[in-house]
């Protein structure tokens, strides 16, 4: 009789390639150190989840990943972070972005059509003919679970869209660059359950073939939609793991106790 | 175009379901076997006592998916809360069944062929009406059928006399004095194991009134019978 265990809803991260390395990195604002001394890995084509309460550095750590800290002045780093094999602070910024997507906790669509909004980035990368422009609109936007609700009105402006709709632009403008990696920073906040439910599935599906990474409060979204998850502290990696086995049986007092709303 | 939400979760809860009769398909066959394995079928006990590992594996994979789902995908509200939560505790029971089939196939090992022959009528009706009830109960959990569960506690009554007959019968070997009284013990246990999984199948079909319900009248009833005892 075959009695072979069922398939976990979350996938393994033993042997998955590291798509991001992140070598005894430390950051400051001015005088205040927002992550010390974090040592990390994110697994290729999988959702990795940073979570923590307000202020620990998860978001400065995933915004690091795409170099916005450059956008800091007081920033200082110490330590390295590598993306397939190189240091990305040794790397243009520009060049860099182009392979690491972020959307952003608000959906924030260009004062521009849907298409327009889509061919922004390869624009900026390359001419793009007319009938390449259609290929790449319609693969990212059906990537995005999009392209049946706004097949028929392209050329319309994105900000006349819902905001599940908005954000779900926001992604698929964010693939349109075909990035290895992308960035999600509390993508959900601002949606209703159901646009939550239809982003959260879209994370799910990118993850096959993207490295996905999101930060997100809730602690839930982390549990259903990540394959690992990581709990920061005070600029602290507390710990770090299969999300199952973090949730499951964490080895921190600090991380059962924060996963369990007892966290003072 | 719907978008299909929660993929994972709606994924995770037709393994269970898929398990859960994989697991009810071996009970019942156990069930069947068992009955012929206590009255001399050796292959049929042979069959019956290597089916541990594939019961532990079975209930193994139902328990961690329902955990995981418990762990993983929260919200679980309503109907699929009952689900997971009554496939948590019917694995016990299924798991039970089979254990008893072994027990019974263990103990009628050192029945001589010639007193199993006794109560062979008996033991293939008990089997029988036994592996009837726990395939109708995982299906009436299966498919949310109140009316199915219902008809299986019903059964019970009817194994109940099937094994009332079968202890008069034994009961009645012993008054004769003609035969040796030696194995009419073993005999009667044995029947009582296949009187037990009928009760078992009861509850079973009591899990699948509580996933539409929220209510297990079977679980209830016991606390409620155990209560004045205790105190």
């Amino acid at each position: 009789m075959d009695t072979d265990n069922t398939q976990n809803a979350q996938r393994g991260i033993e042997g998955a390639e590291t798509a991001i390395s992140v070598r005894d990195f430390n950051l400051w604002y001015g005088d205040f150190q927002a992550l010390k001394g974090v040592n990390l890995e994110i697994p290729k084509n999988r959702a990795t989840a940073f979570i923590g309460p307000s202020g620990c550095g998860k978001s400065t750590l995933l915004r690091t990943f795409n170099r916005m800290c450059d956008f800091v002045e007081s920033v200082r780093t110490e330590g390295t972070i590598e993306f397939g094999g190189q240091d990305i602070f040794q790397m243009d910024s520009n060049a860099l972005r182009v392979y690491v997507g972020m959307v952003f906790q608000h959906p924030n669509p260009f004062p521009m059509s849907i298409r327009e909004n889509i061919l922004y980035g390869p624009r900026r990368q390359r001419r793009i003919s007319k009938s390449e422009g259609d290929e790449i609109c319609e693969r990212c936007l059906t990537r995005a679970a999009l392209w049946d609700e706004v097949k028929d009105d392209l050329n319309k402006s994105g900000l006349g869209l819902s905001g599940g709709q908005q954000q779900r632009l926001c992604i698929a403008r964010a693939l349109a660059t075909d990035p290895d990696i992308l960035l999600m920073d509390e993508p959900t906040s601002a949606l209703d359950p159901i646009s939550t439910s239809m982003v959260e599935q879209l994370m799910s599906e990118l993850a096959t073939d993207h490295t996905v990474v999101v930060v997100t409060h809730n602690m839930q979204q982390a549990a259903r939609v990540a394959d690992k998850t990581a709990f920061f502290y005070l600029g602290e990696l507390i710990e770090e793991g299969p999300t199952r086995e973090l949730f499951g049986n964490p080895r921190e007092q600090r991380t059962q106790e924060y996963l369990s709303g007892r966290f003072s | 175009m719907v978008i299909s939400t929660r993929t994972k979760f709606t994924d995770q809860l037709n393994e269970v379901e898929v398990l859960i009769r994989r697991f009810s398909e071996k009970t019942v066959a156990d069930v069947r076997a068992a009955g012929l394995a206590v009255t001399g079928d050796r292959g049929a006990a042979e069959g019956v006592m290597e089916g541990r590992k594939a019961e532990d594996r079975l209930r193994s994979a139902i328990e961690n998916t329902c955990l995981d789902i418990m762990l993983l995908q929260q919200p679980l509200i309503g109907v699929d809360l009952r689900f997971v939560s009554g496939s948590f505790r019917m694995v016990s029971d299924l798991s039970h069944i089979d254990s008893m089939t072994r027990d019974a196939v263990f103990l009628a090992e050192d029945i001589p062929a010639k007193a199993a022959k006794k109560l062979e009528k008996e033991f293939t009706t008990l089997s029988a009406y036994a592996a009837n009830m726990v395939d109708k109960a995982v299906d009436a959990f299966c498919t949310s059928d109140v009316e199915k569960a219902q008809q299986v506690m019903e059964a019970d009554t009817a194994v109940n006399d099937l094994y009332a007959e079968a202890e008069e019968k034994l009961v009645g070997l012993i008054r004769d004095g003609k035969s040796s009284a030696q194995y009419l013990p073993e005999l009667l246990m044995v029947a009582k194991y296949f009187e037990r999984m009928g009760d078992l199948a009861k509850r079973i079909a009591a899990w699948a009134v509580f996933r539409v319900t929220g209510e297990h009248t079977v679980a209830e009833k016991a606390s409620q019978q155990q209560a004045p005892a205790e105190q």
